[in-house]
């Protein structure tokens, strides 16, 4: 049943449509300076006259990207670090989400496992002791450095142990009075009506994947085993940090940034970054819907 | 029909998993022989390092695993790759070396640094390796983890290198412990670490100004930028007298380093230690004169000769304002026209000069440069067998690079190449800056090392116009021509005996370490208020105190005793 | 294939039936979890084992497991000595506190609109578009700032002048900095975390809003009576793990951004450990700090966590 739509309440989605749009304009601008930027002549760049379009219009920072040594090798190692870890975070958020998402009645040692997780968000000896447990363990160099450290992202987990306990008792005192293990249950009940968390997630794990690039500059001894984004950051300067790297070379950093732009390479960079997340989102986005609507309680 | 579907899709879920694994097995068993190949050298049985022919080449193949830096200027030509390019093809036919790469890491960012703290904690010291940072290679030698080269350099090193021992004693010093040499140290001398006074041509000409040399001249051209329209737009107060950036004392483009040596301060970063005139050991910023230096910055501030905004601008955010011509004058170092002022060329086609620094009357103005002590060092595992190795393949290079064709110096130094070399002779080009004036003046190449002599082309292709739109040349020429930076140091602040040498080389004081940031942090702060007139002038005597109080004066004696006056 | 483990497990004869149901129901959850405890028991329980360094004089070169020497408190003691200490502590948790704050009500109230939207295009539009500031590294973003924070040429100066506000110096006024800092991170992290409420959204119980309309409520009373109750759990999740960053004060971006000008309100735990950490081999320095940070961020979780359970009954986790 439909309520007629007021004055008032008109006058409200209206003005909440052109907020929304506002806020929407003011987080594309610096795209499209950048992408603007990763398109223009570096002396232009240097100048502070790219706004909104290419001035001096070249694909050369893109160029310089693409065609070093590594780009496509490294591309590769991405690829395949995110097809493999994405499934393996999933599969383990919703195994350790599900039996976290019973009261205590149901499963008395939930709270230990919980504290178990949440500790390992909080305490972190640092970068040398990490290494070494993954050397340790024979990771070094192999691509499953990059899966099995972080297997379970701990703070997906919450969010979707979170939503499976938020879901009504009646759906799983159901399938329970059907005779269905909780294996069954998970599968056939929970997960259908998670779709909007999962795909949550999902996306998640996706970005941190493609965007992670310090596991594979500490854990990968050789550059062909660099995933895409450790790669690019040898690619592409930041003078301050190299300065303060190189005290001694920084004539070494000018006669460099004379010929290539730190800005427009900078700029490509993070392009080639967000593309593939851009397009996997809107695909995620089908599942943001009420997931309530199947698997309904008869009382 | 729903309930099926996910179960479905887990068992696909599963079955990728398990084919990925496999796939991934097999990738880890390859990285696995990689790694076993690079650090089986620790278990061959040693080869009798004087098994070698006539040339000194190795008659069994000997093993080295180095460390590679990989830097963004890196660059690899034609289908060469790190595990297999010309130098290492050209050491393993020289010398019969075979070089494996143990790990490489980005040394232009902090990933080199940290993964080399990260092997040497777990104890996988490649056999060569590389490092700038000072505390390493202290540590690594008080800990017996480096081999002593000082015999291995005596016996192998040729004459040509040991020339170069002699002639760049402070670096090799730097590099010894106890009477050992522990490294292959940077061979470099820090003249060039000079300041000088860069200023556009054409706002000079449109206010019909000569160069500054006396800060007197230098404030009122600063006051003919700011308020009037150097730029010729017809806007009158759009463009700064003196440029500034907010971390002050660094060696880049807008520091207050040359300003402050017209008052006799040889100022230079956070580490200018040296003795003053009556032998005692102070520190640069504490200096009594850094106060009258003080008070003109905060009166040219005041007077909107500095701009207002240089408190948030470090020195890429400046290059916007040099680029946009909104930038006429500034204090930096000698390679301005590489960068940043080179965009002003491109864009403008206008050159901004460097000039020496000007002077005060009733002080005797001061440099002040790193010591020749610290740099990069070359360092070789205790427990390799072959130390010698690295000093043959130092000698393959010096041969190649510098005592050999044009050819070859194209083919194994231009472009980066040097890097791919485990060792090279770290030399910046601008030690060559005096052969270079002499070879101009005689219009002859002929006299000059091989190294300098595509410099020598750059800057006659420059000068007369061949290579005018050439970025290297460009550059060369602003650093080594004759009007460029480098010879003022040579003509002017080297015979006035202007130069002022940090004492602090690879031994520093633990009260140092400790409180280095704190003081660096106190200075900059202290510097930032009194010029933006936050605080008073006089408030630099308390800053003195301050720190002095918060281990300077710690600092000042332990120095003392490790660097006694000679 | 669990439903058949009866026949498997023996033991369940010296259980009285009761528990022995219970605990067979139990053990497929305890199954479940086991390659994950294992996973985080090696890689982040093995390596936290390192955290020894904080009271050491780690020197990398005698080898993590090598004679480090012990030197107990000293670096923390150091630590606590720096000047500016407590100033600096201060401003990380005032700076940590309001990016919290922000954090959870901005990407609140954004999702809340979002969701009156009708349009699903015009829905996965916005949604998508203000999800991208998230890509921009500090690095590239700062210098965006300085551009349009300027105020002598910046584009925020320059509208503000244009209803008579004078000009703000935002990134040279310590009084402003702290803000701006906040604003800039809730900026570009509120598309991200907005995310997880709208999912959340999506578990509210349809027929509760149908029950509603026919009650005679608006949008608003709906929105009062059952969205934000139904997200509450998400909430008060977000703001307790939130606390887990309570001394991070975000060292990426003030790293970027701040200059000795605004140290006094913009210096941060991360960067005043950063610029100790230059000079010398910094790991035992900022592994004190790190475990200081984390002791601190355990405390304000267990706290919040037995709060919440006192006054709405729920366990966070």
């Amino acid at each position: 049943m439909r309520m007629k739509e007021s004055l008032p309440r008109k006058i409200f989605v209206v003005s909440n449509i052109v907020f929304l749009l506002l806020v929407s304009l003011l987080c594309i601008a610096p795209f499209i300076n950048l992408l603007a930027i990763s398109f223009s002549d570096k002396t232009a760049v240097a100048g502070g006259e790219v706004t909104f379009f290419p001035i001096g219009f070249t694909t050369v920072s893109y160029e310089f990207i693409t065609n070093t040594s590594k780009f496509s090798t490294s591309l590769l190692v991405s690829l395949m670090r995110t097809a493999m870890g994405v499934p393996i975070n999933l599969l383990l958020i919703i195994l350790v989400a599900y039996p976290l998402s019973k009261s205590k009645g149901e499963f008395r040692a939930r709270s230990i496992f919980s504290w178990f997780f949440v500790v390992t968000i909080l305490f972190n000896a640092g970068l040398i002791p990490t290494y070494m447990i993954v050397r340790n363990t024979g990771l070094i160099d192999s691509i499953w450095s990059l899966i099995l450290p972080e297997a379970l992202p701990v703070f997906s987990m919450l969010v979707v142990m979170n939503y499976m306990r938020s879901l009504p008792k009646e759906l799983l005192e159901a399938a329970y009075i059907d005779g269905a293990s909780h294996l069954q249950t998970l599968i056939r009940v929970v997960l259908p009506v998670s779709t909007a968390t999962i795909a949550t997630v999902t996306l998640f794990s996706f970005v941190f994947h493609w965007n992670s690039w310090f596991d594979g500059m500490i854990y990968m001894n050789t550059i062909q085993n660099y995933p895409l984004q450790t790669y690019l950051q040898t690619v592409v300067v930041n003078p301050e940090e190299f300065l303060r790297n190189n005290t001694d070379l920084s004539g070494n950093l000018s006669k460099y940034l004379s010929m290539v732009s730190a800005r427009t390479t900078g700029a490509a960079q993070m392009f080639l970054a967000m593309i593939p997340i851009l397009c996997v989102y809107p695909f995620l986005q089908k599942y943001f819907t009420t997931g309530l609507v199947m698997g309904s309680v008869k009382e | 029909m729903n309930k099926m579907i996910p179960k479905r899709g887990l068992l696909v879920l599963l079955a990728l998993l398990m084919v990925f694994s496999i796939a991934a097995c097999g990738n880890n068993e390859n990285a696995s022989k990689q790694n076993n190949a690079g650090n089986t050298t620790a278990n061959t049985p040693s080869n009798t390092p004087e098994s070698v022919d006539a040339d000194g080449k190795y008659l069994e193949p000997v093993n080295m695993a180095w460390a590679v830096q990989t830097a963004a200027a890196s660059k690899l030509l034609e289908s060469d790759t790190w595990e297999d390019n010309r130098w290492s093809r050209l050491i393993k036919e020289k010398l019969n070396i075979d070089l494996t790469i143990a790990f490489s890491a980005d040394s232009s960012t902090d990933a080199y640094k940290n993964k080399l703290n990260a092997i040497i904690a777990s104890g996988d010291l490649p056999d060569t390796f590389k490092t700038q940072d000072v505390n390493v290679f202290l540590q690594l030698a008080q800990n017996g983890q480096l081999a002593d080269l000082t015999d291995v350099f005596n016996e192998h090193a040729s004459d040509s290198l040991k020339a170069y021992k002699e002639r760049f004693a402070d670096s090799f010093n730097g590099a010894t412990i106890d009477g050992k040499l522990y490294a292959i140290p940077r061979m470099n001398d820090n003249f060039h670490q000079a300041p000088f006074l860069w200023i556009r041509e054409d706002w000079l000409k449109n206010t019909n100004s000569q160069p500054p040399q006396t800060i007197e001249e230098m404030v009122a051209l600063a006051e003919k930028f700011a308020t009037g329209d150097p730029d010729g737009n017809g806007v009158d107060g759009d463009t700064y007298g003196l440029a500034l950036n907010k971390d002050l004392i660094r060696q880049n483009h807008g520091s207050i380093l040359g300003l402050v040596s017209a008052f006799g301060v040889p100022g230079r970063d956070e580490s200018m230690f040296y003795r003053d005139e009556n032998g005692k050991m102070t520190f640069a910023w504490i200096q009594p004169n850094m106060k009258e230096a003080l008070s003109l910055m905060a009166s040219m501030y005041d007077q909107g000769l500095i701009d207002k905004e240089f408190t948030s601008k470090n020195e890429s955010a400046l290059v916007e304002d040099i680029t946009s011509g909104k930038i006429g004058m500034a204090y930096g170092s000698n390679w301005g026209t590489w960068y940043p002022y080179n965009n002003v060329y491109k864009k403008d086609g206008v050159i901004v000069h460097p000039y020496a620094i000007p002077t005060k009357a009733g002080f005797d103005y001061k440099i002040g440069i790193e010591s020749n002590a610290v740099g990069q060092m070359t360092m070789v595992s205790a427990d390799y067998e072959h130390p010698e190795a690295i000093i043959k393949i130092l000698n393959l290079y010096d041969e190649t690079v510098n005592n050999s064709t044009k050819e070859d110096y194209d083919t194994y130094w231009a472009n980066e190449q040097y890097r791919l070399s485990p060792i090279y002779i770290d030399q910046p080009g601008e030690v060559y800056a005096a052969e270079l004036l002499k070879a101009l003046d005689n219009g002859s190449a002929d006299d000059l090392p091989p190294a300098a002599k595509p410099l020598f082309n750059y800057i006659v292709g420059f000068n007369d116009g061949s290579l005018a739109q050439d970025d290297n040349a460009f550059g060369t020429w602003g650093q080594m021509s004759a009007s460029g930076s480098l010879p003022w140091v040579l003509n002017k602040y080297i015979p006035e005996n202007a130069i002022v040498q940090s004492i602090l080389g690879i031994e520093r004081p633990e009260s140092w370490l400790t409180n280095v940031s704190s003081l660096d942090t106190l200075t900059i702060t202290t510097f930032t208020d009194i010029i933006t007139g936050a605080k008073p002038v006089d408030h630099f005597d308390t800053f003195v105190d301050q720190w002095l109080k918060a281990g300077g004066q710690e600092t000042l004696d332990e120095l003392e005793k490790m660097y006694p006056a000679q | 294939m669990f439903v058949n483990l009866r026949r498997f497990v023996n033991l369940t004869r010296f259980v009285s039936p009761k528990r022995k149901d219970k605990m067979l129901r139990e053990l497929p959850l305890y199954f479940m979890l086991l390659p994950a405890v294992i996973l985080v028991g090696i890689y982040s329980y093995g390596s936290m084992a390192g955290i020894v360094i904080a009271f050491q004089k780690f020197i990398p070169a005698k080898g993590m497991f090598g004679q480090q020497d012990w030197v107990g408190l000293k670096n923390f003691v150091t630590l606590f000595s720096m000047p500016n200490i407590w100033q600096v502590i201060q401003n990380t948790v005032i700076i940590a506190s309001f990016k919290l704050i922000g954090g959870v009500i901005v990407p609140v109230v954004f999702a809340l609109m979002l969701n009156e939207v009708r349009n699903i295009l015009t829905k996965r539009v916005f949604q998508t578009l203000v999800y991208l500031p998230h890509f921009l590294s500090w690095i590239i973003l700062s210098g965006i700032l300085l551009n349009i924070l300027s105020p002598s040429e910046g584009l925020v100066n320059i509208l503000l002048s244009k209803i008579g506000i004078e000009p703000i110096f935002f990134l040279g006024n310590p009084d402003v900095f702290p803000a701006t800092m906040v604003v800039s991170d809730i900026w570009k992290t509120f598309g991200f975390a907005s995310v997880i409420y709208l999912a959340a959204l999506t578990s509210i119980d349809p027929s509760l809003y149908e029950a509603a309309v026919i009650d005679g409520a608006n949008r608003w009373r709906q929105t009062w009576h059952i969205t934000l109750p139904g997200i509450s759990a998400m909430v008060v999740l977000m703001t307790v793990l939130g606390l887990a960053n309570i001394l991070n004060g975000g060292f990426d971006q003030i790293y970027n951004m701040y200059s000795p000008v605004v140290y006094s309100t913009g210096d941060i735990l991360d960067t005043l450990v950063f610029r100790l950490g230059i000079e010398q081999a910094q790991y035992s320095l900022s592994t004190a700090a790190g475990l200081f940070k984390s002791v601190v961020s355990m405390i304000f979780i267990i706290v919040s966590y037995y709060l919440a359970d006192k006054f709405t009954g729920y366990r966070v986790f």
